[in-house]
């Protein structure tokens, strides 16, 4: 459809949608949107952690987390195989799998590069997500693949909302998750020397802290971040090899409306953007909403033309 | 000063030469620092102190000549690795973690220390060298003063139990009366046997502190020797190191004869 008809067609149908599917299912569709932005949540934290740390922008964060989601296929199995592991078991697996993978790619992609420029590092990310990608492709093919949800059972209703159960399992572990990284970097001696990395490479190495290791720590901590997201994914969508890209997008706005700083920031942004989305396409007419995947790209142009710093690094101001 | 010189060596620096790219900052500094001895490097700037401190610590790597720590060789070891064995740089600018708490940069700074248990003990020693610092503990880093980061950068040196403590420009961007209390600090680790290697520009300031100067000019050490002889030569030294006029140097060199009674009054303690 070219541009003009698009137009003319959301005139014409646009209001009338908005009263017709109705207020009524406002509650429901901000419901969808938060749960999905826990997931760009998850995804745009595990881009800040790598940032942060190393300066590198992991375009393959949408890749680890189609790992973490075709792994946790592969061990939980489809309903009814008999060699299939507990769903536990098999989350488990597929995220510690992921978070080594993520450390390897590191040591063995991006270590013996980290002198090159940032642009340099992203462009090596972008392959790494592209052989992630054909990995994926070679046992998947192109089919796709869903698992049955954590528990069984009818939607919950939850204040006059109904809620299915993965949904809540997908905010509850969120949740759990952030918590566990906020005590994690703010209790911790390696998350304290992470956050020191950040904070100050140079001031890190004089009081001992080998920078080096914490890129590898850094890029497994974010794989970690996003395949566990993939995990806890899998069985409200489909898995597929090439799901990772979009979702690489939709962490990037995230992260970037969030202000690209703070993790409280990414998870602001991914949640913002969830609902976000999931209104614009929720009371979009059919065809302004076949055009979803540019709800993305638009308002990341937005939110770099707003943010005119750009992604610089923020400096700490110091007193002398 | 005869006592210091049987005291075997602890740090030592020979024929080390720092270069970045063509320029050479430091060309062929030799010196040896021994148990619980304070050593002052003075020099105007661009002299290459600071490019000493950084290839003898292996912030930067050194173009040539050896360090060793202890007899054991650390030179070419980055440094990561030299704080392990136990030379600590305090850097010029204090570059401390900003946005994190007082707490928090004192224990990164016993991050080589591992969850020894040394460290809550070291903890309770830096507070009470420091006692501003113990009331400021949950205070973000970035909005202590100036003094107060001075110490803190100080503080954090001295939580992983160095062997050596090298302090760039103590005194740098400080008021009188701040550099006072920092010198103080710095006086009273003397006093408890820490070994010292202090960086300082002003040279008065150096002289009260250190048992022996080194002047630095152009990379390279154009006199060497103990605090009382340096001080014959005041005015020599103020002209090493390029006041900004003529009138203010000499004002310096009355200066120093007046505080010249300092460093003897240390000794004698």
């Amino acid at each position: 459809m070219c541009g003009a008809a698009l137009v003319r067609a959301s005139m014409m149908d646009w209001m009338p949608t908005f009263f017709a599917t109705g207020i009524g299912q406002l509650p429901e569709t901000l419901a969808s949107g938060i749960v999905n932005g826990c997931i760009y949540a998850l995804a745009a934290v595990s881009l800040l952690v790598v940032y942060n740390v190393t300066g590198v922008i992991n375009f393959a964060v949408g890749d680890f987390l189609m790992a973490g989601a075709m792994l946790t296929l592969l061990f939980a199995g489809p309903n009814g195989d008999p060699h299939r592991l507990p769903l536990a078991v098999a989350v488990l697996l597929a995220v510690v799998i992921v978070t080594a993978l993520g450390g390897l790619l590191e040591l063995l992609v991006i270590h013996p590069r980290r002198r090159q420029g940032t642009i340099f590092l992203l462009i090596l990310t972008i392959g790494i997500s592209s052989v992630l990608e054909g990995g994926a492709l070679i046992p998947t093919g192109s089919l796709t693949y869903g698992l049955r949800p954590f528990t069984s059972g009818p939607a919950l209703s939850i204040v006059g909302v109904l809620l299915p159960r993965q949904d809540l399992w997908i905010v509850g572990s969120t949740l759990i998750v952030m918590g566990l990284l906020w005590y994690g970097a703010t209790r911790t001696r390696i998350g304290k020397a992470l956050r020191a990395c950040e904070v100050n490479p140079t001031a890190a190495r004089l009081v001992g802290i080998r920078v080096d290791r914490y890129w590898t720590i850094a890029f497994a901590l974010g794989a970690l971040l996003a395949a566990f997201a993939g995990a806890i994914l899998v069985p409200v969508t489909y898995a597929t090899y090439d799901m990772g890209i979009p979702i690489t997008l939709k962490a990037f706005v995230a992260w970037i409306l969030g202000g690209a700083e703070s993790p409280v920031g990414a998870v602001a942004g991914g949640i913002g953007f969830g609902v976000l989305e999931a209104v614009v396409l929720g009371y979009s007419p059919a065809s302004v909403a076949n055009y979803g995947d540019a709800v993305p790209l638009l308002l990341l142009i937005v939110a770099l033309v707003i943010r005119r710093r750009g992604l610089t690094r923020q400096m700490a101001v110091t007193r002398v | 000063m005869t006592t210091a010189t049987e005291r075997p060596a602890v740090l030592k620096v020979e024929d080390l030469s720092v270069a970045y790219g063509a320029v050479r900052a430091v060309r062929g500094v030799s010196l040896a620092l021994r148990q619980a001895e304070c050593l002052g490097v003075v020099g105007a700037n661009g002299a290459g102190k600071t490019s000493l401190l950084a290839g003898i610590c292996g912030l930067v790597r050194p173009a040539g000549g050896s360090v060793s720590l202890d007899d054991a060789a650390i030179g070419g070891l980055k440094v990561e690795e030299t704080v392990r064995r136990g030379l600590v740089l305090v850097p010029e600018r204090r570059q401390l973690f900003a946005s994190m708490s007082v707490r928090d940069n004192l224990l990164l700074g016993s991050y080589v220390l591992g969850r020894e248990r040394k460290v809550p003990q070291q903890l309770e020693r830096v507070e009470e060298l420091f006692p501003t610092l113990a009331r400021r503990r949950e205070q973000r880093a970035g909005t202590l003063s100036g003094g107060e980061q001075q110490m803190l950068a100080i503080a954090r040196g001295l939580m992983s139990t160095p062997r050596v403590l090298m302090v760039d420009e103590p005194s740098l961007g400080l008021a009188p009366v701040v550099v006072d209390a920092v010198v103080d600090a710095l006086r009273e680790l003397r006093r408890q046997g820490m070994t010292l290697l202090i960086v300082e520009q002003n040279v008065r300031l150096a002289m009260t502190l250190a048992d022996r100067l080194l002047v630095m000019e152009q990379g390279v050490v154009v006199r060497q020797t103990s605090a009382d002889a340096v001080l014959d030569e005041e005015a020599l030294v103020a002209a090493y190191l390029g006041g900004p006029t003529d009138p203010k140097a000499e004002r310096h060199a009355d200066d120093g004869g007046a505080g010249s009674r300092e460093p003897s009054s240390d000794r004698s303690r």
